[in-house]
């Protein structure tokens, strides 16, 4: 090999080596943000014909302990 | 090559960081779904002719949605304005024009029933085998999903019209 051709030989190695890094870190990066669940308002529900609500999946935890009525919590 | 890297890698962060709140839109508690479905209930149930500006549903018993179900106050279903009152068991349920009754207070459906026997208002559950004891329409869950049941029997009984498109997306019609 004669010193241009290492010379080019060595540059593309390092550009290699560079888009490698860089294709790596992208992909780390978009790994550690976690995607964050924005909660589906009452009012986009409401807005939302029957056929597609059937079609919706609870994602979100069952709600604590219901709350009574007053007439009912004093008996 | 270095500066084209560090771009890409910047542009991506600040991407991600500026969309992330909008990347999953699927964060749905059950009983704020299900007021959802009470909602299109009202709409798809016609009441006989009535002087009344309002439709009064009432929450009997134990609440199950919390604040979710005040999210209906004022909203308009079939020309009228929806209020939303909660009622202990045993307390009178005249002036509703639907009534629904949790599963914690489910013991106490027989009576709720008896009590609304006859008379226009539409009458909602969420418990298994609730259709079966006489409610109109009844809320399930399987698999995450909501699904509903109608019976058709017991709303022609009380005066009450549920729209085709109820009974077709129900998943059992009682006739």
């Amino acid at each position: 090999m004669n010193p241009p051709n290492r010379i080019g030989a060595v540059r593309l190695a390092r550009h290699a080596r560079w888009r490698r890094r860089c294709v790596q870190g992208t992909l780390m990066l978009m790994l550690s943000v976690p995607a964050v669940a924005h909660p589906m308002s009452l009012n986009e529900l409401l807005r939302m014909p029957l056929e597609q609500l059937l079609r919706l999946e609870i994602t979100a935890a069952k709600p604590p302990l219901p709350a009574m009525p007053r007439a009912e919590r004093a008996r | 090559m270095m500066r084209v890297c560090w771009l890409s890698l910047g542009l991506c962060a600040a991407l991600l960081l500026g969309l992330a709140p909008a990347a999953r839109a699927d964060d749905l508690p059950e009983y704020r779904l299900k007021v959802a479905f009470v909602y299109n209930f009202l709409q798809l149930t016609t009441w006989p002719a009535s002087p009344a500006a309002t439709h009064t549903l009432c929450v009997a018993g134990s609440d199950p949605f919390g604040k979710e179900i005040d999210g209906l106050q004022g909203r308009a279903a079939g020309g009228r304005s929806i209020v939303v009152l909660r009622k202990a068991v045993g307390e009178s349920l005249a002036g509703c024009q639907a009534v629904f009754i949790g599963a914690t207070s489910i013991a106490a459906l027989p009576r709720v029933l008896e009590s609304v026997r006859g008379q226009p208002v539409l009458t909602v559950a969420d418990s298994p085998g609730a259709m079966h004891q006489g409610v109109m329409l009844n809320m399930n869950v399987a698999d995450g999903k909501v699904s509903f049941e109608a019976n058709l029997q017991a709303a022609r009984g009380a005066g009450l019209e549920l729209s085709s498109k109820l009974l077709r997306l129900a998943t059992e019609v009682r006739q």
